[in-house]
């Protein structure tokens, strides 16, 4: 089955998208949801983006790399959300996004961690519990990194 | 305190003086008496707070115009009661990227949505919060689900001129309007094959809608019954 760029967007233009119905169109969403992630209309890219965690696999990630790097914080929040989602926390994305100088990314970065519990990121989330400039991120930091392996 | 707060401000913009005229005041009128004087020419209104994480990419004011030209299509006037910025507050900033949830009607609030909806500040019981946040997540343009007795609606930046209006209306009762998903197939349900734009509670989105929107009488009969919808304060004679 086609799946035409306008049935994804009759989803994301949604005032409150269903994810897990627009999941359902699987997989030949992606390369639409590329082109959204990547064009000038921040509402569509960014619910592109929780889009593409939702139908999940590997093939999602190029959506969320894109998202990971775009210079509207709109559209790397919607990446950090969208961590969360995935089956696996892709490490040089979340790497990425907890060194986000937007606060409010690393703060959704970190529930994300928290989901998963992934391997590798204890010494990175001690240091925000050190070091980090906002008050509300070293404690949610320090809440998490007894929890995490490492 | 904002000119455009008053229930007198109808619709599209219109000069004081035209607003003072129908009401009948008396001039000479200063800015504040206009403001502050009771009075409504609706038969119902609905009294609303702004509190302001991030101001929205459509301005406020234009969202307020058009929920006031849609709801005065059921006699009901929108009084803005209070504004109250939250921005660079620290206990709010991780509130700006608020976590909704599904947003379904009947899911219950997220602890994130409890934790903001409890800033009320004096508001009545029934009066609305309107909440502008930087994003919802996942992603919304709006979500309308709040805790018991904290009537609200979130509204993100990415919102429509129309969301402020729509969300509202969900807290009044209202549901999405129904036939927009005429044989969707089971891989693409909600697929809005046959989507109304001309309605306020499309659910296939409010960025689509072209002109003033309508609602029918059945919504707004919900909306003139809802606990919400108050009496218009009178103006003192």
């Amino acid at each position: 089955m086609t799946v035409t760029l306008q049935e994804v967007t009759a989803h994301l233009d949604q005032d409150e998208t269903d994810y897990e119905a627009a999941a359902k169109l699987g997989p030949e969403a992606l390369p639409h949801l590329l082109q959204l992630v990547e064009g000038d209309d921040p509402g569509r890219a960014s619910k592109a983006t929780y889009l593409a965690a939702t139908i999940g696999g590997d093939q999602s990630l190029p959506v969320i790399e894109k998202a990971v790097v775009s210079a509207n914080p709109v559209i790397r929040v919607a990446a950090a959300g969208a961590l969360g989602r995935l089956q696996h926390i892709p490490a040089a994305l979340a790497r990425a996004l907890l060194d986000d100088p937007d606060a409010g990314i690393r703060h959704l970065s970190l529930q994300a961690l928290e989901i998963h519990l992934p391997a590798g990121f204890k010494v990175k989330v001690e240091q925000m519990r050190q070091h980090d400039p906002d008050g509300a991120i070293r404690a949610i930091a320090a809440d998490l990194v007894n929890r995490l392996p490492p | 305190m904002n000119l455009s707060d008053s229930c007198r401000m109808i619709g599209s913009p219109t000069s004081v003086r035209q607003a003072a005229q129908r009401e009948n005041m008396q001039f000479p009128l200063s800015l504040k008496a206009f403001i502050t004087a009771l009075g409504c020419p609706f038969s119902k209104c609905i009294r609303i707070h702004l509190k302001v994480l991030t101001s929205p990419t459509v301005p406020l004011s234009s969202m307020l115009v058009r929920m006031r030209q849609v709801y005065q299509t059921a006699d009901i006037g929108v009084e803005v009661v209070s504004r109250e910025s939250l921005a660079n507050i620290p206990n709010f900033s991780v509130l700006n990227d608020l976590n909704v949830g599904a947003c379904q009607l009947g899911t219950p609030p997220t602890p994130q949505q409890n934790q903001l909806f409890q800033n009320r500040n004096n508001v009545e019981a029934n009066e609305i919060v309107v909440y502008f946040v930087r994003s919802l997540v996942p992603a919304n343009n709006g979500c309308a689900t709040f805790p018991a007795g904290s009537p609200g609606a979130a509204v993100a930046q990415i919102a429509s001129r129309w969301t402020t209006a729509h969300e509202v209306g969900h807290v009044l009762g209202l549901q999405h309007i129904s036939g927009e998903n005429t044989n969707c197939p089971p891989t693409n349900p909600n697929c809005c094959s046959t989507p109304d734009f001309t309605r306020l509670m499309t659910g296939c989105g409010t960025g689509n809608i072209t002109g003033v929107p309508t609602i029918v009488q059945a919504e707004i009969n919900t909306m003139r019954t809802s606990s919400l919808s108050n009496e218009c304060r009178k103006a003192v004679a």
